[in-house]
């Protein structure tokens, strides 16, 4: 019985994938209080036909830990971020989802504080989040963290959502919950993960926090240029007129 | 209620009052400074907001945690 399912959309991780497998496993795998011998879950890869062969990476990974565990189901190119969960949720058999990146700037170990945070009571969703407490960021320049807070604090005055960290796409989502956020959001990108917690928010699903930290691997190639700012402002005035 | 109602709603409200206090300035007992104010509340409102979202952002920015030790431990994974 499978009760927490791992989405993991992926595009050209073949040297990460092999990492957060194993960190997942042995994070998950170990004894706590939570269960004496590891929590029960899957892995589904969602590879948008990475044409680096993060599928075959995949494949091997299966030799090793099984295929009940770690589930392929990719698309044949890059589709997004919505799609993918939605593609991820017709395979998925836990009772609760798990997204989160697959390029490590997630660390697996926070998992496991979002199922405690999650049973503490019932929550319909656990959104890690770097701004709070002990979560934090590595490998920002002062320049995009300025951009971050300037545009989570615009969020968060135009949309009071009810969440201190919008942007971030490492949560646990009741397995119904997602589907019904999933097919009412239709956003892109930044926006639609932001979307996910505003709706959330308006439909009264009962949210939870747990600081993360996260390791941007990415920044450094991917300038937030003037284009994503224009798009982000545009997402958020969509948001604002209806939500 | 959708967000830009809601601050729509709100406009009105702050409107129609401060339009209610500027049509009768005369017949409210207030001193010179006090009218002053009143003519001018929107802008103050609006520097004031202004002023307090940038001491916020900054005081966010300044708290926000770098981690390190988070890096550090993504280091070691590969090479156990």
């Amino acid at each position: 019985m499978v009760k927490y399912s791992i989405l993991l959309p992926t595009y050209n991780e073949r040297e990460n994938l092999p990492l957060i497998v194993w960190l997942l496993m042995k994070h998950l795998g170990k004894s706590t209080e939570l269960s004496s011998d590891g929590i029960s879950f899957e892995i589904i890869v969602i590879d948008d036909g990475s044409p680096d062969g993060t599928q075959d990476v995949v494949k091997q990974l299966q030799q090793i830990y099984g295929s009940e565990k770690i589930v392929l189901r990719p698309r044949e190119k890059k589709l997004g971020l919505g799609t993918a969960y939605v593609h991820g949720l017709k395979y998925a058999k836990g009772e609760f989802i798990i997204i989160m990146d697959a390029d490590l700037s997630h660390h697996p170990k926070f998992i496991l504080d979002f199922i405690r945070k999650q049973k503490e009571k019932d929550y319909d969703i656990v959104t890690g989040s770097r701004y709070i407490d002990h979560g934090g960021v590595y490998g920002w320049d002062l320049k995009r963290k300025i951009i971050s807070r300037g545009a989570n604090y615009v969020a968060q005055v135009l949309l009071r959502p009810g969440a201190s960290d919008l942007t971030g796409s490492f949560r646990l989502y009741k397995r119904d919950v997602l589907q019904r956020l999933v097919e009412s959001c239709i956003s892109k990108g930044y926006v639609f993960q932001m979307e996910m917690l505003v709706r959330a928010n308006r439909a009264n699903y009962t949210l939870a926090e747990v600081p993360i930290t996260f390791v941007d691997r990415v920044y450094g190639q991917s300038k937030l240029g003037g284009n994503e700012i224009v798009s982000y402002v545009m997402g958020l005035l969509k948001l604002f007129i209806s939500t | 209620m959708i967000k830009a109602v809601e601050w729509a709603i709100g406009g009105v409200v702050a409107v129609a009052i401060w339009s209610g206090m500027l049509l009768n300035l005369s017949s409210l007992d207030l001193d010179a400074f006090e009218k002053h104010l009143v003519l001018y509340v929107p802008l103050y409102a609006v520097i004031s907001f202004g002023l307090i979202s940038l001491g916020i952002i900054c005081y966010r920015v300044a708290t926000f945690r770098d981690c390190p030790e988070a890096a550090e431990e993504l280091q070691h994974v590969g090479t156990l």
